[in-house]
């Protein structure tokens, strides 16, 4: 097994993520589209029809799946590591409150 | 007070790479995707063509860091031992931490909450969500870029689909963005800001208190910082 220190791991990763950049753009660009002078911007739009499908019913279900995720982590988010031990029966926003106080009056 | 190493220089310069181009990103993708609302950032940036041009630019930013952090991470992985990919890895703990966080919280539980180790289950949660955010923006944003190779082998109805797609997620992502932070700037604990991911270090009474579990690791000798 090659031994590494991290400062080798570094430069190795450097040049890696820059070889595969460069072999990803040299690839991309070696992609010829024969018969097409233009791309077609409007025949684009009006035959968006059929993957629009996907796009009207199943984007829309994923980004709100996304968002509730997101929605429950933030609110999971404001209990976590802001004294749980302490949480009581007072209202998030005015333990919120006391928080901020408590911050400013330790200054 | 003794200072624990959390994070790298490297990832502490992916990081800085990372949001600085996400920021670039947001102010000049939004505006294409709203143009009604924001069209005035664009006007202010001196024009479409402009503001396209600086996306751009940002979006090679953003791809250099996810190629390197996955590069870095991968050989850090093989050559030198645990790396931050396995710290960050989804364990069956992280699911039991999350139902008895969620049983604390509710007050169905009068057990303690759990103890972290580097990260917790959220930070976990946040950071793949993140991550797949990443590769769904490196593929469609790809489509849209190099549109004209892409019509080589995909009907032109999935270019717009990729335009849907790239702009949906890129909202779905500000939401996540306003979350993260929240947590390092504006939770009671880091008001103003953490500065961790600046230094890649914290002081030892933090990790005791925020980390019990890898603070107790750590003074074990089970694994070293960072």
């Amino acid at each position: 097994m090659v031994q590494m220190n991290e400062n080798k791991v570094i430069h190795t990763a450097l040049a890696a993520t820059f070889i595969i950049l460069a072999a990803a753009s040299f690839f991309l660009y070696l992609i010829k589209t024969p018969g097409i002078s233009r791309i077609p911007v409007q025949e684009i739009y009006s035959q968006g029809i059929a993957v629009n499908f996907y796009v009207n019913y199943i984007l829309p279900v994923v980004i709100v799946l996304a968002i509730l995720f997101i929605a429950g982590l933030s609110t999971f988010g404001l209990y976590h590591e802001s004294s749980r031990e302490q949480l009581g029966t007072r209202p998030l926003f005015l333990r919120l409150l006391n928080c901020f106080r408590s911050k400013r009056t330790e200054k | 007070m003794a200072e624990i190493r959390r994070f790298s220089k490297s990832q502490v310069a992916i990081h800085a790479i990372g949001a600085f181009s996400i920021l670039v990103l947001y102010i000049t993708g939004l505006p294409i995707t709203f143009p009604d609302q924001i069209g005035w950032i664009p006007a202010l940036l001196g024009g479409y063509p402009v503001t396209m041009l600086i996306h751009r630019i940002a979006a090679v930013g953003f791809i250099i860091a996810g190629v390197y952090l996955v590069v870095y991470h991968g050989l850090y992985d093989i050559f030198i031992g645990r790396s931050y990919f396995t710290d960050v890895w989804i364990k069956i703990k992280d699911i039991k931490d999350a139902v008895n966080d969620g049983k604390h919280i509710l007050r169905l539980s009068s057990d303690k909450p759990p103890s972290y180790g580097k990260y917790s289950w959220i930070a976990k949660a946040e950071f793949w969500s993140f991550f797949s955010e990443a590769v769904i923006f490196l593929v469609t944003g790809s489509i849209l870029w190099f549109s004209w190779q892409f019509l080589a082998f995909m009907q032109p109805q999935y270019i717009l689909t990729a335009r849907y797609i790239h702009a949906g997620f890129a909202v779905v992502s500000v939401c996540g963005i306003a979350f993260h932070s929240y947590m390092v700037h504006f939770n009671p604990e880091n008001f103003r800001i953490d500065r961790c991911i600046f230094t890649g270090s914290m002081p030892e009474e933090e990790v005791k208190e925020k980390y019990p579990q890898w603070h107790e690791e750590l003074q074990r000798g089970d694994i070293d910082a960072e």
